[in-house]
Formats: structure tokens, sequence, C-alpha cells
């Protein structure tokens, strides 16, 4: 009896400075995490509108500061628009989307954003894939997403379809990846003008 | 019984005993995580953080630890340990992070804690239960950066993102996926053991 | 959100086209050391399929009532080890009072389920997914068939091999990889046929 007791008492002591050790630990980290997190939201949206080239890798202040003066956000029934501003942050720079779609091995997410106009894309951005790396996995790497900056939207055709995404866009090797980022490109496409024909 | 001699306890860890070839432990994340060389290194500094660390913890309790919670212990000890170091991974190397995903998390189910442990840290003081962490952490190292090293090489043509394969190399990209990382495995601990046999001239037992 | 995946297919999907063991390479280590005798290679699978039933289903409840609700998901793993410890232990007595047979035969295999990095694995994924509680009860039996499937198949395999001249040093964990990487090669060609992600 005293040998049970004496268990579940070292049981409960060793637990609870376990839990203590590791609150701790996370208290001690979680504003940073929040920042980290923050900070890679920031710098996707910077990239998938266009702000900055993806090939910038710019410093955490600098993204911040360029966030706050160039870029709004909106949430209506859990989509995303994104807006871009000019330096003084007056004159609409570009119309962005945060798109979400099924990839060949798991969700894949990003923004894509167009000038006021509607007439070309200004920029795409990646932000999390699960697809294979070196194969399907070059749909987050800048060579891919670089094509598209300054394509023209096409006219949609008869069925209200936007074909954003051109045969020569495949990556070889990676065909079911490139399959669905043609359907998730071209539906974004197609949300993003349906949005800017509404605002007009 | 005397402690053991901290030079052994350690040779042992790196290769008489190492852990992977000859323990067959810690198979899951030197499959895992070798495909990009930086990955491996990050997971080879966490393991050997977590081992080293654990294994004296444990040692400090060995004593007074019932019998029948050991294992709910070591369970204990490992995880704050990798929780740590979870936590610390998010918030100071974000990115990195991000790749390596749940296996970080799956550290705590990493063979080579758990293993070691029971097998030394329980019955041995806290030096050399330090020593062991480090030494068995070390060789399970050296292998799963060798893999790393050439699964990245032929897979990516890139040693830690750098290119070093000319434009000419065509990808192995099967290096890349589950089947080239059992194939790499197999022939290293193949390799490994030739050595080791010779080293030892005695027939190893399967 | 969850994924728009009927139970069915995630546990389809869970065995063959993203087979935990094969594709992910969870459970690993007594994959290496049970897959010689098949006696043993089945009962384990059995055994590991029943705890990842159970324990993932489990874990969804403890991870969506209690971890979300009180904000304490840094203290993931170790909860999602209790509820795994816990599981094992019950399934050892109920074991050992239903068939002493099959418990003498798992021996130290049964508690070593605990630390088989395939059931936390499993549970962490179900996790990340945000599967509902019927996909992670089919994600986490889709899982165990899996492994059942892969361990079986090693066993089949490796008792066929007793009669072969290996090289040298290519016994045991060796060649097991190798064939490991074979069955791999052959299940990649199921992949991307259902998607569970």
């Amino acid at each position: 009896m005293r040998d049970r007791v004496r268990t579940i008492v070292y049981m409960v002591i060793v637990t609870a400075v376990a839990t203590a050790l590791m609150t701790g630990a996370k208290f001690l980290v979680e504003d940073r995490i929040r920042t980290n997190e923050r900070l890679f939201q920031n710098r996707a949206e910077l990239y998938g509108l266009g702000v900055i080239p993806l090939t910038e890798r710019l410093h955490p202040a600098e993204v911040e500061r360029l966030h706050e003066a160039r870029v709004k956000r909106a949430e209506e029934d859990s989509q995303v628009w994104l807006d871009a501003y000019d330096e003084e942050g007056v004159a609409p720079t570009a119309v962005g989307i945060e798109f979400r779609g099924q990839g060949f091995w798991g969700p894949i997410q990003g923004i894509l954003s167009a000038d006021p106009s509607g007439e070309k894309i200004v920029g795409l951005y990646i932000s999390s894939h699960q697809e294979t790396p070196g194969l399907g996995g070059r749909i987050a790497e800048q060579e891919f997403l670089s094509q598209f900056k300054e394509r023209p939207i096409p006219e949609a055709d008869p069925e209200g379809a936007y074909r954003l995404w051109q045969p020569t866009d495949a990556i070889t090797g990676a065909t079911r990846t490139s399959e669905s980022m043609e359907r998730i490109l071209n539906k974004a496409t197609a949300d993003l003008m349906q949005r800017m024909g509404e605002e007009q | 019984m005397p402690a053991p001699k901290t030079n052994r306890v350690f040779m042992d860890g790196v290769w008489h005993e190492n852990p992977v070839f000859r323990q067959v432990l810690g198979i899951c994340s030197t499959l895992a995580v070798t495909n990009l060389l930086r990955n491996t290194l990050v997971m080879v500094a966490g393991l050997i953080w977590t081992a080293a660390m654990a294994n004296v913890t444990f040692s400090l309790l060995r004593n007074a630890t019932p019998r029948r919670i050991r294992i709910m212990v070591q369970v204990l000890v490992i995880s704050t340990y990798v929780i740590v170091l979870h936590l610390v991974l998010q918030a100071y190397l974000p990115e990195i992070s991000r790749d390596l995903g749940p296996y970080v998390g799956l550290i705590i189910t990493n063979c080579i804690l758990m293993g070691r442990l029971e097998a030394f840290a329980s019955s041995n003081p806290p030096w050399p239960s330090f020593v062991d962490g480090i030494g068995c952490g070390v060789g399970y190292g050296f292998i799963l950066i060798g893999i790393a090293v050439v699964r990245e090489i032929l897979g990516f043509g890139t040693v830690l993102g750098f290119p070093v394969m000319g434009a000419w190399w065509t990808r192995w990209t099967l290096m890349v996926m589950p089947a080239g990382a059992f194939f790499m495995l197999g022939v290293f601990v193949w390799a490994c053991r030739r050595i080791w046999m010779a080293g030892e001239g005695k027939e190893k037992p399967a | 959100m969850s994924p728009p995946y009927t139970p069915l297919v995630i546990l389809v999907g869970a065995a063959f086209t993203e087979n935990i063991l094969l594709v992910n390479y969870l459970g690993m280590c007594s994959f290496l050391g049970v897959s010689r005798e098949m006696k043993a290679a089945a009962g384990l699978g059995a055994a590991v399929t029943l705890v990842l039933s159970v324990s993932c289903t489990l874990n969804y409840l403890v991870n969506t009532y209690v971890l979300m609700r009180l904000d304490m998901l840094h203290l993931q793993f170790i909860a999602f080890m209790l509820i795994i410890a816990a599981t094992v232990q019950l399934l050892e007595m109920i074991i050992e009072r239903f068939s002493p047979r099959l418990y003498y035969a798992l021996g130290i295999f049964l508690p070593l389920i605990t630390v088989n990095c395939a059931i936390l694995g499993v549970c962490l994924f179900m996790s990340i997914r945000n599967y509902n509680l019927a996909q992670s009860a089919a994600y986490g039996a889709g899982s165990g068939v899996g492994w059942w499937l892969a361990i079986v198949a090693m066993a089949g395999i490796r008792q066929r091999l007793q009669t072969a001249r290996l090289p040298k040093g290519l016994d045991g964990p060796g060649i097991t990889l190798i064939i490991a990487g074979i069955m791999a090669l052959a299940f990649t060609g199921l992949a991307g046929m259902l998607n569970i992600r």
C-alpha cells in the first residue's frame, strides 16, 4: 500500500516538474514565435503582391515597415483579400487574393495578385505546400514563380474560366503537381477577377 | 560495478556499439531527414542534446524511480527536453522548424533515447551517462551526415543548398524519395558492418 | 478546417498510398527487429493496429476538447504519449487475460509498442491535418493495417531468405532495408491515387 502511494506521488511530482519546465519554456519564447509567424506571413504578402522581388531577402524591421505602410488585409467569409499601395499608402499598386487548393501530396497555399486595372499578374508566391522536394516542390522556387510576373491575364472563356496557366509552365517530372497548380491558379485568377469586377 | 572509463564509453557510442548499424536504433529519423544536409545537422544536434541531457537526468533519478513506472518517467524526461528543443527551434530557427515538421516531436520516440536510458543510464552514474549520450549521438550523427551528403548530392546536386554538381548533372530524384533512403541506409549499414567485422575479427550476430 | 475526405478513403489511403512505414518511415525499429518470423510479425502487426486505432481516436478527443480549449498545445507530445502508454497498458492487460499464448509470444515487444514512433507519428499527423473524429479513427486504423501489411510481407520475404547466401555484413538490417527500399519503390507507384492530406 505504501509502495503504491509512493509510486503515485513520485509520478505526480515528476509530471508536475516536467510540465512546469515546459510551460516555463513556452512563456519565454511565445512572443518570439508569434513574431516569427507574423514575419513569415507579412513577407509572403509582400512577395505575393509584388511589392518586393522574390530575390530580395529583407531584414525583419524592413518587412514590418513596408507591410505596415503598403499592405492592407481584409477577411470576408474565410477568404483573404489583399491590397497593395504605393509608398505614400495612397495609390493602389496591386489587388491580391490568398488562395488554397489541393496539390498532389497536400494543400498548396499562396498569394496571387494583379495590377489594379486587372490586365496583368504582378505577383505570385507559394507560402506552403507538401510536394516532393526537387520536383513538385519547385513551385515554390523563384524560377517557377517569376514566369507569371507581368503575364497578361487572358479574357474569360465562354464558361467564365480564366486560362492563366500555359502548357509551358508545367514542371518536368511533376505532372500531377503541375495539373494541380493549373487548376489552383486558374481558379484563383477567376476569383480575383470576379472580385475586381464587383469592386467596379 | 566500477564506473566505466569515459573514453571507452564514448567510443562505444560512436563505433563499437553504434546505435544505427550495430544496435539498429533510430532508423526512422535517419531515413526521414537525410534528404537534405541542413535538416540532418539540426536533427543530429537535437539528438545529441536530448540524449546527453536525458541520460544525465534519468541517471540522477535512477535510484529514486520505482520500477513499475520506469518507462513512463523515461518518456516524461525525454519529452520535456524535446519540447524545449522544439520551442527553441520555432523561436530561433523558424524556417528549419517549418521544414522538419513533426519529425522534431518524433525525437521522443527515437529508440536511441529510450534504448540508452534503459540500457545505460538506469544503471550508471551521471557523468558516464552524459558521455554515453554524447557518444551515441555522435555515432548516430556521422552516419546520418554521411548518408545526407550522398543523398543531397545525388538527389539535388547541392550540399547545404550550394550547387556542387554542374548543369550537366541529371538529378537522381529517387534518392530524395523513400526508396532511395532505404537503399542508402542499407548500403551504409552493410559497409559499416563489414568494416566493423574486419576490425573485431569475429562473426557478428545478425 | 478538416480536409474533405471520407473516412473510408482515408483508411485505404493510409494503408496503401501513404503507407506509414514505406512512405513516412515510421515504426522502423520494431519492423527491422520483428520481421524475421511470420507469427511474431503478424501478432505484432495486429497489436499495433489495435493500439493505433484506439489511441489515435482518444488523442483526437484529448487534443480537441482539452489541449486546444485550454491553450495547452505545447504539451501535446506528453499528453499523446501518456494516452498511448495507457492504451498499451490496457491492451497488455486484455491480451494477458484473454490469450496468454499471444501474450507470451509477443513478450517484450508489447510494452515496446509505446515507444514505437509510428504511434506518436500517426497521432501527430492526425493533429496537423485537422482530421475530425471519424477521419482520425480511420487514419489510425488504416495506418495500422498498412504497417501490418508491410511487416507481414517482409517476414514472408525474410523467411525465404533464410536459405539464401548473403554477402558478409548484409545479413540482418542491411538486407532488410534494401528489401524495404524495393517495397517502397513498388508503393511509390500507388502514390497520388488517393489523396488523404
